[in-house]
């Protein structure tokens, strides 16, 4: 799966090819509208990651190209501005996702994967990972081909979770995926660890393995032994 | 550093807090890619977990400071019609794993219809803030109170006696005793807010209770 990064910043764009190309990904970059403008036109890629802002100027006019040249390219746009009207405008002029800085790579990783399974998938909604499996269109998971009763809190962790699989997941960011920006992470860190030791719970119960590891309360990795 | 043009100093700040976003988001992407080394000490993995932390609370006061320049520089001017239970509803649903986990006892009492026109994005906030305070600051078996009366909303908790309110607590940065991370923008954001609508605020504190009305 090919993934192609438009973004100025070095260190970012370094950070996120070490990220990606560990997990099952061929990542291209462009640092600025021109060199992007030039690979979208050479290649064709399942998913774009836009920095708004770029050196020479707004890339926001890069979305019609991208998607005239393959309308089952995901888009995601990134943005260090938290203005309402970029976003409406992004995802009005076809973007899949919109994001903020500073994002979390496991949360970009999740969306990418979303993005990628909504837009390729021909028929099937079904994940798997040993006995479980997660229907993404009926929100339904089953163990062993029993049916699992989550809460919605429960179903979006063990989707962020399936995503991030063999990675570890920061509970900061496990945090801002199911709370956003309302919770500070001081308040929600509790939460996070008593959803976490729910859903083992419940995967245990139904038969499941333990497959949700904790690391000295920095995060969690969800992995088989 | 930014050159674009700057109007005024809220303006500029504004934009500063805008240029802390990169770096935030580079130094939250390298803790990231470290926790993914495998072998990590207990104590590197600590060491981590602090960064990491400190990066969400960074963020949420560049935030915060964000927010509270929008306001001063009117971009939340326009006005729609906002039904506060709605918004209330909405507001405790957000908290509700919190107020499970505290056994909150919750009221909430609709005395009257209350629609007003004004600002969405801010009425929510004001209000998601408010009760995050009286949340956050509340006992274990605890009650929470949200009476909605015709032009008025009132918050009502019970809290800790061994962590009272602070006396200025209007002013930015000041937290109660004893509390870890907590950003302390949240009832100044309020003020603002309030005084950017023309809403009253009145704050009433007993020995068990505190409680803000606001009147639209």
């Amino acid at each position: 799966m090919k993934l192609l990064f438009v973004e100025d910043d070095r260190e970012l764009l370094k950070s996120v090819l070490l990220y990606f190309n560990e997990g099952g990904y061929t990542c291209e970059t462009a640092k600025t509208i021109k060199e992007a403008h030039e690979k979208i036109a050479d290649h064709t890629y399942e998913c774009v990651i836009l920095d708004l802002i770029l050196p020479d100027g707004n890339s926001m006019p890069l979305l019609s190209q991208i998607l005239a040249k393959e309308t089952e390219t995901g888009i995601i746009v990134l943005s260090a501005n938290s203005n309402i009207d970029d976003k409406v405008l992004s995802l009005d002029l076809g973007a899949d996702d919109y994001m903020t800085k500073p994002f979390h790579l496991s949360e970009l990783n999740s969306r990418i994967k979303s993005i990628i399974r909504r837009k390729k998938q021909r028929g099937t909604t079904v994940l798997e990972f040993n006995e479980i499996q997660i229907n993404t269109d009926a929100k339904e998971v089953r163990v062993a081909d029993q049916p699992l009763k989550l809460t919605k809190k429960e179903y979006d962790l063990i989707l962020y979770l399936f995503y991030n699989r063999n990675r570890v997941v920061t509970k900061s960011s496990i945090s801002e995926h199911l709370w956003g920006d309302y919770m500070d992470f001081s308040e929600s860190s509790d939460s996070v660890y008593s959803h976490i030791k729910n859903l083992k719970k419940k995967l245990l119960a139904a038969g499941g393995t333990d497959y949700i590891k904790s690391l000295y309360g920095v995060g969690y990795i969800f992995k088989e032994d | 550093m930014s050159d674009r043009p700057t109007k005024n100093a809220t303006e500029y700040a504004e934009n500063l807090s805008h240029e802390l976003l990169t770096p935030l988001a580079i130094i939250r992407s390298k803790a990231e890619i470290l926790l993914q080394s495998p072998n990590l000490k207990s104590e590197d993995l600590k060491n981590l977990d602090v960064i990491i932390k400190n990066v969400a609370r960074m963020n949420s006061l560049n935030r915060s400071l964000i927010l509270l320049s929008k306001i001063d520089n009117k971009v939340y001017a326009d006005r729609t019609s906002v039904n506060l239970k709605d918004v209330c509803e909405e507001a405790l649903e957000n908290y509700e794993d919190q107020i499970r986990s505290k056994s909150l006892q919750i009221r909430f009492k609709v005395e009257s219809e209350l629609v007003i026109s004004s600002n969405k994005t801010l009425i929510d906030i004001l209000i998601n803030n408010l009760l995050k305070n009286a949340v956050t600051h509340n006992l274990k078996n605890g009650e929470l109170l949200v009476k909605i009366s015709s032009g008025s909303v009132e918050i009502k908790n019970t809290f800790d006696l061994n962590f009272p309110p602070p006396k200025n607590q209007f002013k930015r940065f000041t937290t109660s005793k004893g509390e870890s991370g907590s950003i302390g923008l949240g009832l100044s954001i309020v003020k603002r807010i309030a005084k950017f609508l023309e809403l009253e605020l009145q704050v009433d504190v007993n020995e068990s209770n505190y409680s803000t009305i606001v009147s639209f």
